[in-house]
């Protein structure tokens, strides 16, 4: 091939954009964009994931970072959500009937904070009526009749007992521990000399009537529980039916504003019953001891007395219009599924139903819930209470504490409230697939993968919406306007960001982090307006805080502490060229790479590969030349060399084929015997038919021999060869694309190793004919001939071997 | 006792005790009112000599008033018994009345409770009992010794109070114009000293006609403690009467006469079970 038609020209090089396609002179002059543009799948996927109402059908946005997939999902979600009805509130009250597990209501949305200060007004209108009830006169006399009844009966029954005892002299006497039944005369108990005064008649008439009326008092005594426990029923009786009148009308007005809520109305019911067998709680006074009391009875179970008629409002949708759209920035277990919290009390921990808190599904509940995947899979237990809920389609609020402990302690288990929430996970592609392979329940959870693309095709419409997309970006982060040249030059970093001059990034957060910078540039210069300029000054500035390393390694090849040559020919030397990445910032690093050829048994040996610093891929690169090797020049004779390849200086480990042509070039050097221009560096990768194939970070590659090249002053000689099929990435910098327009650096383009060979030698390689041979001087030529030379060599050699020792 | 001219002077209560809630509440009350006056207040404890003989009687056995068992008075167990409620009364006793300061004795004696309460009264200017003590078994609201109590000539002074109670403002002095009634006005003046408000006055006339003047007669001696009165009148003055206009005063504190010429002689007694408010019978 022609040296000519290998080299492009500066127009290849750099894929400008055409500013007359551009009829505005600023972005002022634009409107917004309205679309999303470049992500066409990701789009579909999404609406198909909204419109999926079936269980399963959750979205995982994969991607990496910066591509805005959370605002592209908020936007879909919440432009659906407002078509959508208003999930309803959700409350928790009090079980009467199972204190530990709260009951749930659903309302309408805005219904709960009703309901809520509906109990709350409830509760004060009770205090009062039961009050006022319970110190009616007609309460009050009504209890003392039953009070005085019983008082009377015990009375009547100890006066009658009192009377008989009187009529014999008898009287009935308290003691500290009791009642005693003794002979008395003028209030005086008789003392022992005055009853052995009396006849034994008397005597003994006096102990028989004791002992009757000891007896008969025993009976009133045994009797007192009795009448106490019947004063005690009439005393309820009474109480439960000046609540149930205090109570009823209150209740009555309640029910009729929830009657269309069934929950409700049974609620009340509980309410009502309970507040009639507890009615005398609302009438505790506000002292110290009804407190403790509270205080005692709450920690034996429970809520305080009145805190169980209150109404926690867990979800409340008063404000919202639509269905929610929420995004938890921190997925916590709790912060996800809800909590119930505590509060000490007397050194104990309590809880009740008014401390259950809502998490992120509650609040979603209805809607939509957006989390980062990673931020869910870091939280311990995040994930499986994710799952759980979805899988169940209801949020039970657990205690991790409890689920985990070893003693069951005694807490809440609320009743789990049904949920309907569409999920999209953000996360980047490998986590995606990790899942998807390794959690059975992912791929039946999260069934929509919205794939998006961190590049989108370059053509004239599309970069006419691009700058719309510019002029969005810019009027939300209220940035200078951007005059139609910067514009242009963002569009063109933009293609340079993605390395490939038919495609734009469609990375926004790293165009968005350009035009601030631009912006900011612009500002030091108190413009008004964002030039080409500007914006290359924060490209410019954007590399040179990256590029300290690039920095370093460049004066050290200039300092020749790593030998690069530039100028001259070496036979089995070549320039080689790697990609470093550090960070976001990638960079050439050139290499020389060297090959050796001896007498052996057909080897090559990748020195690398030996020393455990070359990755598979690397490794793969060299068992391919040496394939090409066999395959173009030993069909009629093994190959009878030992051939090694390293890199030169090079420390670290070394992946990737990208250097396979410069491997085979030296190598092919080092065969025949050849000189390889070292004003030429080279990369491609090669397969076993010699042709040479794309390969990554071309841009990097030529701009990091240029500057060596550069640095020393530039012949006109130098160059690089890349692949033909890495043409269209070309997206070179100014610098470079000057230097080739003035004849001062090239880029070469090629397409086998036949056409590299030619370049770098200035030998043809020359093609086989019909009987398998090359022309004479070729190069192929040349390199048949000595390895035809080393096959008889060793022939010879083993011949040899064999005559000396003939066992 | 000294009369000077209308002012009355305090110097020597004397509290029965007995370890019942309202015994206590006569003891709250006396340690109150020997604090006001400055006066020397005698705690009186008697362990009644019958409960003693009950132990000497082999035939009496002793019912338990809430397990109903019966046992044998043993005299041991219940010397320890009084010994115990002893100390018990009089902690309590010394405890209330060194918080306020008051020139204090506790006496125990052993005999007849009324007769102890009454020999222990004579020297004092004021005996204070609570309305019943563990001798209920009756259930009826006055016991033996505030009956007792009610019935003696001395002191001049004698407060009944019920657990619960405490003297206090207002006042409510029964008026009926009688030397009795004009020394009850002084001694709700002397309770006043330091309070403030007016003492309701409650007159007991025959007729509308007597309602002005002894209204007159009765302000004019409040009037000389700079004291203000409110009045009312009862007309038609029977016990059931008076008691239902002393339940509508509302007041804290009852002051009244010992002997009312409206009333029969016991006539008060039944007075003194319906009303539940400190009654402080002046004689």
């Amino acid at each position: 091939m022609k040296k000519q038609d290998a080299r492009l020209s500066a127009a290849q090089l750099y894929r400008s954009v055409d500013l007359k396609q551009y009829d505005f002179e600023t972005t002022a002059d634009l409107e917004m964009l309205q679309e999303v543009i470049g992500q066409p799948r990701a789009v579909q996927a999404i609406r198909f994931g909204i419109d999926m109402s079936q269980p399963g059908y959750n979205i995982f946005a994969l991607g990496p970072t910066g591509l805005d997939k959370r605002k592209l999902v908020q936007q879909f979600f919440t432009e659906q959500a407002a078509q959508q009805p208003t999930p309803p509130d959700w409350c928790y009250v009090h079980n009467f009937d199972h204190p530990h597990k709260p009951r749930t209501i659903e309302l309408p949305a805005g219904k709960g904070e009703d309901f809520r200060n509906d109990m709350e007004d409830l509760v004060e209108e009770l205090r009062t009526a039961l009050s006022a009830a319970f110190e009616s006169e007609e309460y009050q006399t009504r209890r003392q009749t039953i009070e005085q009844e019983f008082r009377e009966r015990q009375a009547e029954a100890f006066n009658e007992l009192q009377q008989r005892a009187q009529e014999e002299g008898i009287a009935l006497i308290r003691t500290p521990s009791g009642i005693a039944i003794a002979p008395v005369k003028d209030g005086e108990v008789l003392s022992p000399e005055e009853i052995q005064k009396l006849s034994e008649e008397e005597q003994t008439h006096i102990q028989e009537e004791i002992t009757t009326l000891q007896e008969d008092m025993q009976k009133i005594i045994r009797q007192v529980p009795s009448w106490q426990h019947k004063m005690r029923e009439k005393l309820n009786e009474l109480n439960h039916e000046m609540a149930d009148f205090a109570v009823g009308g209150l209740m009555d007005e309640l029910c009729e504003k929830y009657e269309d809520f069934p929950d409700v109305i049974e609620h009340l019911d509980a309410v009502q019953k309970d507040v009639v067998e507890n009615a005398d709680q609302f009438l505790s006074s506000e002292d110290g001891s009804d407190q403790t009391m509270q205080a005692i009875t709450q920690r034996m179970g429970g809520p305080p007395a009145l805190q169980r008629y209150v109404v926690n409002v867990l979800v409340d949708n008063t404000e919202t219009e639509g269905a929610a759209v929420i995004y938890e920035d921190n997925p916590t277990y709790q912060n996800l599924v809800g909590r119930v919290e505590h509060r000490a009390q007397m050194g104990a921990l309590l809880t009740d139903f008014t401390l259950i808190k809502a998490g992120a599904l509650h609040r979603a509940n209805g809607g939509y819930l957006i989390l980062d995947a990673r931020k869910v899979l870091m939280q311990p237990y995040a994930w499986e209470g994710l799952k759980r809920a979805l899988r169940a389609q209801e949020i039970h609020i657990e205690s991790l504490a409890q689920i985990y402990s070893l003693i069951s302690t005694i807490s809440l288990d609320p009743e789990p409230i049904p949920l309907k929430v569409k999920v999209a996970l953000l996360g980047e592609r490998l986590l995606y697939y990790l899942l998807w392979q390794l959690d059975p329940d992912f791929a039946e959870l999260f069934k929509v993968a919205v794939d998006f693309n961190e590049e989108m095709a370059r053509d004239t419409e599309s970069q006419r919406l691009y700058a719309q997309l510019l002029v969005t970006l810019i009027r939300k982060e209220e940035l200078l306007h951007f005059d139609r040249g910067a514009v242009a030059r963002v569009i063109e970093h933009s293609a340079r960001m993605v390395g490939d001059a038919e495609k734009l990034s469609t990375r926004m957060q790293n165009v968005t982090d350009l035009l601030r910078e631009s912006d900011h540039w612009a500002r030091q210069e108190e413009s008004d307006v964002v030039t080409a300029r500007n914006v290359q000054q924060a490209i410019d500035a954007q590399i040179y805080r990256a590029d300290r390393l690039r920095e370093r390694m460049q004066e050290a090849i200039q300092r020749e502490t790593i030998l690069i040559d530039t100028t001259g020919a070496v036979i089995g030397q070549i320039n080689g060229l790697a990609v470093l990445q550090v960070g976001d910032f990638a960079f050439a690093r050139p290499s020389r790479i060297t090959a050796r050829v001896t007498l052996g048994k057909g080897q090559v040996v990748d020195i690398e590969r030996e020393v455990e610093l070359s990755g598979p891929l690397h490794s793969k690169g060299v068992l391919i030349l040496s394939g090409f090797l066999k395959g173009r020049y030993a069909q009629d004779q093994p190959l009878s060399l030992s051939a090694s390849l390293v890199f030169e200086q090079s420390y670290g480990g070394v992946d990737g084929d990208s250097a396979s042509s410069a491997e085979l070039y030296a190598l092919l050097s080092a065969i025949a015997d050849v000189e390889i221009k070292q004003s030429l560096a080279v990369t491609g990768s090669v397969n076993q038919r010699g042709q040479v194939q794309a390969i990554g970070g071309v841009n990097e590659k030529i701009e990091g021999f240029f500057d060596v090249c550069a640095a020393r002053g530039l012949t006109g000689e130098q160059g690089v060869l890349i692949p033909a099929s890495n043409v269209k990435y070309l997206m070179l910098r100014r610098d470079v694309v000057e230097a080739v327009e003035k004849d001062q650096f090239h880029v070469y383009a090629v397409e086998t190793i036949d056409q590299g060979i030619e370049l770098l030698t200035g030998i043809p390689a020359g093609q086989q004919d019909a009987d398998g041979n090359y022309p004479e001087g070729s190069l192929n030529a040349l390199v048949a001939q000595r390895l035809k030379m080393m096959a008889e060599k060793r022939q010879s050699f083993s011949e040899a071997t064999k005559e000396e020792s003939p066992t | 006792m000294n009369t000077q001219g209308q002012r009355y002077n305090i110097r020597r209560i004397v509290v029965a005790l007995d370890a019942s809630p309202h015994s206590y509440a006569a003891l709250e009350a006396a340690v109150r009112m020997a604090a006001h006056f400055g006066a020397e207040l005698l705690g009186l404890y008697v362990e009644d000599i019958n409960i003693l003989r009950l132990a000497e009687l082999p035939f009496v056995r002793e019912v338990g008033s809430f397990s109903t068992t019966s046992r044998r008075v043993e005299s041991q167990d219940i010397e320890r018994q009084l010994r115990l409620r002893t100390l018990t009364i009089q902690r309590k006793f010394i405890s209330l009345a060194t918080q306020q300061q008051v020139q204090q004795t506790f006496r125990v004696t052993r005999g007849t409770v009324v007769t102890e309460i009454r020999e222990a009264a004579a020297e004092a200017d004021v005996l204070i009992v609570g309305k019943a003590g563990w001798s209920k078994i009756s259930g009826r609201r006055l016991g033996s010794t505030a009956r007792a109590a009610y019935s003696d000539d001395t002191p001049d002074l004698t407060v009944i109070l019920q657990d619960g109670t405490r003297l206090g403002t207002p006042l409510l002095v029964v008026y009926d114009g009688s030397p009795l009634g004009q020394k009850a006005l002084d001694v709700a003046a002397a309770l006043m000293q330091t309070r403030t408000g007016p003492i309701h006055v409650l007159l007991l006339a025959d007729g509308q006609m007597r309602v002005s003047g002894l209204q007159a007669a009765a302000a004019a001696r409040l009037q000389a403690h700079d004291i203000a009165g409110r009045y009312r009148a009862l007309t038609e003055s029977n016990v059931p009467k008076l008691a239902r206009a002393i339940q509508c005063e509302d007041s804290a504190t009852l002051i009244i006469p010992v002997r009312i010429a409206l009333f029969q002689e016991d006539a008060l007694l039944d007075l003194l079970e319906e009303v539940d408010v400190p009654i402080l019978l002046v004689r």
